[in-house]
């Protein structure tokens, strides 16, 4: 479904992906691991289009389309979706408005009716119940004085709304408490499927001991170092991104 | 000869040969009077104070007709409505029309033109046109007295709470020749009387046409006035006003300028807040686009203590269109426990668009609040970018994203008529709006 290959990108002119190598079929759990400043994040970005990265060499494609042909708006409707490590917040815009209008242009892309207010307060409300949030969200503006934690839960809430075929988690367990990390853990796990994919990308293992990802990555200096199934993370926590320089390291020799 | 002392020729011209009509002494004098200021000034010049951003030589060197007084074909159809409205004065090329006013008896109300009051001898009338200061827009608003010949007479009685506003349609048809309109507005409400007025300027496109208009207002002790003005003018017009309001003790003035239309617009509003614990509002929006050039400049006078005014700004500039905020703010001695707060923003939606912003305080009072702020910027780039990637697209993203940046000056509208009008208006500006993309 998702198919990265040999991707390089930088920002600024400063190179930042050295080649990425990645597959994701249907229903496949991923987690990107790595330090910081490895690339985990302008990986997600360059997925989803942000134009401050440049892609320089290399190719994406998503469900058999470039997918670095097109705008982010257009990603997001053939059903890519990105939780913000930094949910941005818009005054003046509530967030009930915000999401309806992006259910919509989704819908209208694949031809589907908008739904009403009436109709999308119904959904929306159930959905809502999932991340635990308040209804009363929704007519406050989008991530407007929200904790941390709101503002996950609501990247959250909007991902079951969209109802991606792609949802990359970007450092999503950032700034989290572990009540509220175990509620955002099972509203992702709640919405896992054979159709759905999913790209965790994160620092620490402790958001992974909830997802169960089926494949774990290794991403330093830009590219994926080490790739391995679930049992990769336990490792990683338990002798640090040292012990992939060193294995890695030992095996080039 | 400069082509300030031709403009002022010509100005002398159409003063000579103005129709006397019998008119009294007082108003004789008070047109003579006025006329030697503006003759003495001219109009203002890129050093003249308050007009370094805005520059009138264009309009000055426009050799207008007055008041040709035919009755120009309207199609009632193309007149705004105000949801709620309580009257409505519909004015054509200066002249009230009555045939196309509606105005129901309300109990305390009394709305007349201008016209209509000067000839019948009102008697508090050449008080309220001899007081207001000639600030900010001088030699504009000596013109205007020199040559006024119509405009509305809102009085609202003592106590009188009036339900709906009164709309007040300023219209201009596509004249052959550039032509001029001197209107002249008063809204005076009585002690604890509550109104709402709104001053609604329009025009076809590409007539040349330059409205001149002065409006005062006057507050009376724990008064609440909402005045508004819409302009909306032709993408020709020029259109320049001055409001002075008085506001009494305890009394409450909500001041709203819109602007949208015109190739230039000057707005003054100057408030004095003269009453104790007199508070004002003033709330301001303009949008430009193409070339249009849009000035506000504004002055809040705090004469008396515990007064408090809070000013909201908004500038939305598209195309190499250009915004003008100058905001004095003037606390005088004795006005202690002032509480004054200002804020002007201008959100740029193309490289060619430009603001200028410049607020001011001149403090004599050593006990008081002030805060001012005033910021010049683009479209959140993080929030474009969040909003596109959840599906909104460009276009639709930054219409949201504008309407989001004027959303508080839409929300200090209390009347809901008056409100959604102005929304309306909004989202069609912005549904046509090119965010610095070719035309």
């Amino acid at each position: 479904m998702l198919e990265i290959r040999n991707l390089h990108a930088r920002v600024d002119g400063k190179p930042i992906l050295e080649g990425i190598d990645l597959t994701v079929k249907p229903g496949e759990m991923h987690a990107i691991m790595g330090p910081n400043a490895s690339g985990k994040s302008t990986l997600a970005k360059v997925i989803t289009g942000r134009a401050e990265y440049e892609v320089t060499e290399g190719s994406v494609t998503f469900d058999g389309q470039d997918l670095l042909a097109l705008e982010p708006e257009d990603r997001a409707r053939a059903g890519i979706f990105m939780s913000f490590q930094y949910p941005v917040e818009i005054a003046g815009v509530t967030t009930g408005y915000f999401l309806r209008a992006a259910l919509n242009a989704i819908r209208a892309s694949r031809g589907q009716e908008e739904l009403d207010a009436f109709d999308f307060l119904k959904v929306a409300k159930d959905k809502m119940k999932l991340v635990g949030m308040k209804p009363e969200l929704l007519n406050r503006p989008v991530n407007v004085g929200f904790s941390g934690g709101e503002k996950k839960r609501n990247e959250i809430f909007q991902m079951a709304m969209l109802e991606p075929v792609l949802a990359i988690l970007d450092e999503t367990d950032s700034g989290l408490d572990i009540d509220a990390l175990r509620t955002v853990a099972n509203g992702v796990n709640a919405q896992r499927s054979p159709e759905r994919s999913v790209i965790v990308i994160t620092h620490y293992q402790r958001l992974l001991d909830y997802l169960e990802p089926d494949f774990t990555h290794v991403l330093m200096g830009g590219r994926i170092v080490y790739s391995g199934g679930p049992e990769l993370v336990g490792k990683l926590e338990e002798h640090g991104y040292k012990w992939v320089e060193e294995h890695v390291a030992a095996g080039a020799r | 000869m400069t082509a300030s002392n031709q403009a002022v020729r010509h100005w002398e011209r159409v003063f000579s040969q103005r129709q006397e009509q019998g008119e009294a002494d007082w108003l004789a004098t008070l047109r003579s009077e006025a006329f030697e200021r503006f003759t003495a000034q001219g109009f203002p010049r890129a050093k003249s104070p308050n007009w370094r951003h805005t520059n009138v030589a264009p309009l000055a060197r426009v050799a207008f007709e007055v008041d040709k007084g035919a009755a120009q074909p309207v199609d009632p159809s193309t007149l705004p409505a105000l949801p709620g409205a309580a009257a409505r004065l519909v004015f054509v090329d200066g002249h009230l029309r009555e045939d196309l006013s509606t105005l129901p008896a309300v109990d305390g109300l009394n709305v007349a033109s201008l016209r209509e009051a000067l000839s019948s001898g009102d008697g508090d009338l050449q008080e309220l046109l001899r007081t207001g200061s000639p600030r900010p827009n001088g030699s504009f608003v000596a013109l205007n007295t020199a040559l006024m010949e119509d405009g509305a007479v809102v009085r609202v009685d003592r106590g009188a709470k009036i339900d709906g506003p009164i709309h007040l349609v300023f219209a201009t048809t596509a004249l052959g020749a550039p032509a001029a309109t001197n209107l002249r507005n008063l809204v005076v409400a009585g002690a604890l009387a509550e109104v709402t007025v709104v001053e609604h300027y329009m025009g076809p496109a590409g007539a040349a046409c330059f409205t001149n208009v002065v409006t005062d207002v006057a507050c009376g002790p724990g008064s609440q006035v909402l005045h508004a003005r819409l302009q909306e003018e032709g993408d020709e017009a020029w259109h320049v006003a001055e409001v002075r309001a008085h506001v009494g003790r305890d009394a409450h003035l909500v001041s709203l300028s819109m602007a949208s239309g015109a190739r230039l617009s000057r707005t003054g509003i100057h408030a004095v807040l003269d009453g104790e614990g007199a508070q004002a509002d003033l709330l301001g929006l303009y949008l430009g686009r193409a070339a249009q050039h849009h000035d506000h400049t504004t002055l809040i006078e705090h004469r008396a203590p515990h007064g408090t005014s809070r000013e909201v700004y908004k500038g939305v500039l598209d195309d190499r269109a250009r915004g003008v905020f100058t905001g004095m703010i003037e606390v005088a001695p004795g006005a202690q426990k002032t509480n004054a707060t200002q804020s002007n923003r201008n959100l740029l939606l193309s490289d060619g668009a430009h603001a200028d912003s410049e607020p001011m305080l001149e403090i004599h009072a050593d006990d008081v609040k002030c805060a001012h702020g005033a910021a010049i910027g683009r479209l959140d780039d993080d929030a474009l970018f969040y909003m596109r990637a959840r599906g909104i697209g460009v276009a639709e993203a930054q219409r949201l994203l504008a309407r989001a940046f004027a959303a508080d000056v839409v929300e200090g509208i209390h009347d809901e008529g008056l409100a959604a009008l102005v929304q309306e208006r909004l989202t069609t500006w912005l549904d046509a709006a090119r965010f610095g993309r070719d035309a």
